[in-house]
């Protein structure tokens, strides 16, 4: 594999949603161009050879990061991660994905990557698709026919992979506001303290009152093809109260239930074992900033 | 313990003055490699295989030459040289077969980059591959495939002794009273086998070079090389021409050298190419992938210590067997070697010693110089097994160590040379007391000490002239390479101080083999002492012509003269004038003072087999925190003490000792190379391959010792190389302290120590 | 495919006529002779291409050359018109020492600019993390944080 400079393609500049809808629908080989930084390294290591770059940040009203009067997050696929993670709203009311979009990359990446080209990249290690799942985030798509809406926890097919048609276009990520109650954690595990792409990431939302959880949803990262509840943790925590018990049987339950691969970074039976501290952690986060809001 | 009076205050000596380069490097200006352009520039890529082992059976490269703008395309056959400084077995690019995958196979130069890379993608070579040989281990044993079949023919230094018929390039041993005898009288005999990993230099500034051939056929390189004379000598060598058909040309800064940026690497294919292109100068960047792995890499070592004690704490014998694996091509291997067997058995009295080194060839990419040459590999196990056998004897690790440490007037266990200048027992003390040794610490936190010294490459020459202008400035001219460590600004104050001339009126030039004279080379620590020396007598030579124009003019003998802040003025008295007016004084219509200075040590043998003119100690120490859920190590602190002889720049000193720390801190926790089957590097990328990034860095406490030299510059030695071996064994013995766990093999992961914690606690 | 893009360097407006492969970063050296950005690994991952495109810190080598129309883009080389109008930032990286070869400098004191842009009074470990996106092999990043910390310390006693 050599290392080089790009390829040759062509390049486009839509200036509105349709024209790159249009030019999406009638080209092969497109690529969608957002923040760019996995596309142009993509490119750089011939992991994506596109015919056609299709730049769709001249669109206007794509990157709004708005909260809606029922307390519901709009956020346009092309906000930046760094709007994320240094909007003040987002990070009181979704905490989680406010940690999540200040653990991704460096600065310089958080600057210019989109929460939209984070989830169509669909990376099993995607910052953002845990806490956004957690969440219970749907995603708005625009394409030649109407839009659509998709549950974000099936937006994701395999390893950079997406329900996406070739001529669709993500536009908009809604998250419902969280319920009275609603406590949660995002955690990211890698090596160094910044810079990775992480051994295991997991998102955390449940309600609690007192200790006892009431709705839950685990989202583990980076050990299944893609971001994925951990159903049978969640069933085993649902209605119960978070004692070390019960932390401990889901964990072990979400270390059963994924499937995670060995690569250059970490080894399957490490990630399984990651899978359980992690989870375990997430809800001494949750729990802490629980008594953390009441201390308050 | 020398201890040091400061009878003279320095004026710029001793100062943190701020470094000259750092305007340059601050505003973007400063000239690296890559920013160096011409009108002509026709642009490199090379063409590497993909086989770690294998014979080239053909190479067509006709499709790449029909492609428009290309202007050149090599293979092996079109520069059929073969170069190395120990031993001559590397060809500029493949010949009959390739030993690495990532060698050099072919290569094109083109009009643009663009079209290079397309032309690269057009040659088509047909291999057929051959058994691969990646276990250093297996490559020692007799059956193993030979990796040099010719190794009995190849032209190697006095010192490198190659075993015909094996992988074994070189072999060297130390012996000192008698080792049988020494474990026989031993209380307690110990030993344990390490691994030290291979690993990279990840230099931020990518390999590069600039070649070009005149009409004359002499080659011109620009090549940000820590060593342009040696350079010269190693083309000339490997090319059978003499010096004056090469010129090595240093741009004015280096993005970082590490030892990597030495010998013969790029500058093999680029010079290949400029052969070819009708006299149009060639550049070839490496890109990132290529650097990591078609430079450089660390030696892998297989290291097994045996040692012996006394109940009373005192070691008694050390024996050491050192393997390097030097991967496909000898490099600087036997000297690393060599080196790592002179510190083998650690900086302490033993009267027993043996010291056996290795340095084996494998399929890996080739392995050279890394600051610290040897001694990283060398110093984990044998600074490991202190810790065990402490450990095991209920001894405290520091109190172990200062029991048996060289002190002033010791005899090198390895050379049996008498030490002079030790400041050990010093660092050992003060970054053992900077950590808080021995304050309880809370469970999963742990400290660990290890120690070191090291020789420099003995003897080496380097000169330098001083040009003094008519206007009283001063040019130093020397070719010193700033590789990043400040040798401009150490140069400048030791011309400052000697001359009294202000730092601000003084210039050092880069190396240019046409203009500035023989520097050994930038490396082994040894610029400062070296080639500070050497400044040093240019600058007094200068001084005296002055003085001598100077005395008749003022009416005193040159005796009764000093120079101070530009001027020569009488000794006590008032009457002065300007270096300017000296000179204009005598020389009217205007003139140059050169002096000129050349420091060769006055010892006996060849390089490198001689004792060391100068050895530098040193001690770290780190706190830190083990996460046992996870494994992951939280390096809280690391406090280390270096004995520089004098810190010419202190700042600087610390400057050196806080980058060195980490560099250690990365090959102690994150930085593995992984190769796939086929001896592929997996990850030539700094996404998988992880150095430290600020957020991983810890406190560092920086702690300078000056145990003067008689014959350094103001009492100086060196420090580069030492910042950086003590730190992963350091870390080592402070996971063992937090966990009870001993790491045998670096690095000590977060995966690897979380499994060998499972492990034990199952 | 080429491509004509206006955008300002540095405060001077530019025109140039672009292969749509290159990146801001080639675009930069190789194109208007401003090497004090450097290439060194050209996958976004060592910082040392970093510049402020749009006020914001970026790694040029991942900005496509084709999507800079209408965009302001600043280098190192403009920080300090002279050597008398240094940034506080570079007088910090000098006076503290926190140079060494100086090829992560320029990137670093771009990202540390806009840093403290963002947040002009950073805690440490808020500067450590901000500037993870430099690598450096030299300095072990003391210095350099302490440097940025005092310039920010400056830039915040000038605006008062």
């Amino acid at each position: 594999m050599v290392m080089a400079g790009l390829q040759g393609f062509e390049y486009a500049e839509p200036t509105t949603l349709e024209e790159a809808i249009d030019t999406l629908a009638n080209s092969e080989g497109a690529r969608i161009l957002a923040g760019g930084t996995d596309l142009v390294l993509g490119m750089r290591e011939r992991k994506f050879e596109p015919r056609i770059v299709v730049n769709i940040k001249r669109i206007p009203g794509l990157d709004r990061v708005q909260i809606g009067e029922h307390g519901d997050l709009r956020i346009g696929a092309l906000a930046t991660i760094n709007a994320i993670d240094s909007s003040e709203r987002v990070r009181t009311a979704f905490p989680i994905l406010a940690t999540a979009a200040h653990s991704l990359g460096s600065y310089q990446i958080r600057n210019r990557a989109t929460v939209g080209g984070n989830l169509c990249n669909a990376s099993p290690a995607a910052d953002t698709a845990p806490p956004l799942v957690a969440l219970g985030a749907v995603v708005k798509i625009a394409g030649p026919r109407e839009d659509r809406i998709v549950k974000l926890e099936d937006f994701f097919v395999g390893p950079g992979k997406t329900v996406l048609s070739k001529s669709e276009i993500l536009v908009e990520i809604v998250v419902p506001g969280t319920p009275e109650g609603s406590y949660g954690a995002y955690l990211k595990h890698g090596p160094r303290n910044a810079m990775d792409i992480a051994t295991v990431n997991a998102a955390l939302m449940c309600t609690l009152s007192g200790h006892r959880c009431g709705d839950a949803r685990i989202v583990l990262g980076s050990v299944a093809p893609t971001p994925m509840r951990a159903r049978k943790a969640e069933e085993a925590i649902r209605g119960k109260p978070v004692d070390e018990d019960t932390v401990r049987k889901a964990a072990e339950l979400a270390s059963e239930e994924c499937s995670p691969i060995s690569d250059v970074r970490a080894s399957a039976e490490y990630r399984r074992a990651m899978v359980k501290a992690v989870v375990r952690r997430l809800f001494r986060n949750a729990l802490q900033s629980k008594s953390a809001k009441r201390e308050a | 313990m020398t201890v040091t009076l400061e009878i003279k205050k320095y004026t710029a000596v001793g100062k943190s003055i701020q470094r000259v380069d750092a305007l340059e490097k601050v505003t973007g200006r400063a000239i690296y490699g890559d920013d160096i352009r011409f009108p002509d520039l026709l642009y490199g890529k090379v063409l590497r295989s993909p086989y770690a082992h294998a014979r080239i059976k053909s190479i067509d490269t006709s499709e790449a030459e029909r492609v428009p703008g290309v202007k050149a395309v090599v293979t092996g056959k079109d520069a059929p040289f073969r170069g190395g400084e120990a031993i001559r077995d590397q060809p500029f690019l493949a010949v009959g077969k390739v030993r690495f995958a990532g060698e050099a196979v072919a290569a094109v130069a083109a009009e643009t980059e663009k079209i290079a890379e397309h032309a690269t993608g057009l040659i088509r070579v047909e291999y057929e591959q051959l058994p691969t040989l990646f276990d250093v281990l297996e490559a020692m044993k007799p059956e193993a495939p030979r990796i040099h079949e010719e190794l009995h023919t190849y032209a190697h230094m006095p010192i490198v002794n190659p075993i015909p018929n094996t992988n074994i390039c070189a072999k060297f041993e130390f012996n000192q009273g008698d080792i049988e005898k020494g474990f026989k009288q031993a209380d307690h005999v110990f030993e344990e086998t390490f691994t030290f990993p291979t690993g990279h230099h990840c230099q931020i500034e990518p390999f590069m070079a600039i070649a070009q051939a005149d009409i004359s056929g002499r080659i011109t390189i620009w090549v940000p090389n820590d060593a342009p004379h040696r350079l010269r000598k190693d083309l000339a060598d490997a090319m059978g021409v003499p010096f004056e058909r090469l010129r090595v040309i240093s741009p004015p800064y280096m993005g970082g050298g590490f030892g990597g940026k030495g010998g013969l690497k790029v500058e093999m294919v680029c010079i290949a190419l400029a052969m070819h292109t009708d006299y149009r100068p060639v550049k070839i960047v490496l890109t990132r992938e290529e650097t990591f792995t078609s430079s450089l890499m660390k030696h892998q070592a297989v290291v097994t210590v045996k040692t012996g004690v006394k109940k009373d704490g005192t070691i008694i014998a050390s024996q050491s067997k050192l393997i390097y694996n030097t991967g496909a091509y000898a490099e600087k291997g036997p000297t690393v070697t060599l080196h790592g067997c002179e510190s083998g058995v650690g900086p302490y009295r033993i009267p027993n010693v043996k010291v056996e080194g290795f340095t084996v060839y494998t399929n890996r990419p080739v392995a050279g110089a890394l600051r610290g040459y040897g001694l990283p590999q060398s110093s984990f196990a044998h600074e490991s097994l202190m810790d065990m056998i402490a450990a095991k004897m209920g001894w405290d690790p520091v109190e172990f160590r200062l029991k048996n440490a060289l002190e002033e007037g010791s005899i090198n266990p390895t050379r049996g040379d008498v030490l002079t200048s030790v400041g050990l027992k010093e660092c050992i003390l003060k970054a053992a007391k900077a950590i808080e040794w021995g304050k309880p610490r809370p469970p999963n936190r742990g400290v660990g000490i290890a120690c070191e010294y090291k020789a420099t490459k003995t003897p080496s020459g380097s000169a330098a002239f001083i040009k003094v202008e008519n206007d009283g400035g001063v040019s130093v001219i020397t070719s010193a390479v700033e590789v990043g460590q400040g040798i401009k600004t150490i140069l400048t104050q030791i011309a400052s101080e000697e001359l009294g001339v202000p730092v601000e009126r003084i210039t050092v030039t880069s190396p240019d083999t046409d203009y500035t004279p023989f520097d050994a080379s930038t490396t082994a620590s040894r610029a400062t002492f070296h080639m500070g020396n050497a400044v040093r007598l240019a600058t007094k030579d200068a001084k005296e012509q002055i003085f001598a124009l100077a005395a008749p003019m003022l009416g005193v003998s040159p005796e009764e003269l000093e120079a101070v802040n530009g001027d020569v003025r009488v000794k006590g008295g008032s009457k002065k004038m300007t270096i300017a007016e000296v000179i204009r004084g005598k020389y009217r219509a205007g003139h140059t003072i050169l002096g000129r200075g050349s420091y060769y040590p006055e010892i006996q043998g060849t390089m490198f087999s001689a004792r060391s003119i100068f050895y530098m100690y040193g001690a770290q120490a780190v706190d830190l925190e083990v996460d046992p859920e996870t494994g992951k190590i939280r390096v809280i602190k690391i406090a280390a003490a270096h004995d520089v002889g004098k810190a010419i720049n202190p700042k600087a000193c610390e400057g050196q000792i806080e980058g060195g720390v980490v560099q250690g801190m990365g090959t102690a926790v994150f930085e593995e190379v992984k190769f796939d089957t086929s001896g592929n590097m997996l990850n030539p990328n700094f996404r998988d391959y992880r150095i430290p990034t600020a957020s991983d860095a810890p406190e560092i406490v920086p702690i300078i010792v000056e145990a003067t030299h008689d014959e350094g510059p103001f009492g100086a030695k060196g420090i580069g190389e030492m910042t950086l071996v003590s730190t992963p064994t350091a870390i080592a013995n402070a996971v063992y302290n937090a966990t009870g766990i001993r790491i045998k093999e670096l690095p000590v992961t977060q995966e690897k120590l979380f499994n060998s914690l499972k492990d034990r606690n199952a | 495919m080429k491509r004509v893009v206006r955008f300002r360097v540095n405060g001077e407006q530019k025109t140039a006529h672009v292969e749509v492969t290159k990146t801001l970063l080639d675009v930069l050296r190789e194109d208007m002779f401003l090497t004090g950005t450097k290439r060194g690994c050209d996958s976004g991952e060592c910082g040392a291409c970093t510049v402020l495109l749009n006020g914001q810190a970026v790694h040029s080598c991942l900005v496509l050359a084709a999507e800079l129309d209408g965009k302001d883009v600043l280098t190192i080389e403009a920080l300090s018109k002279d050597r008398r109008e240094l940034h506080p930032l570079q007088k910090a990286f000098i006076e503290k020492g926190a140079v060494q070869c100086g090829f992560c400098t320029p990137g670093l004191i771009m990202t540390a600019k806009a840093l403290l842009d963002e947040n002009p009074n950073p805690t440490e470990e808020e500067v450590r993390y901000g500037v993870s996106g430099n690598l450096c092999r030299c300095t072990g990043y003391s210095k350099i944080v302490e440097a940025i910390l005092t310039a920010g310390e400056e830039i915040r006693r000038c605006n008062k």
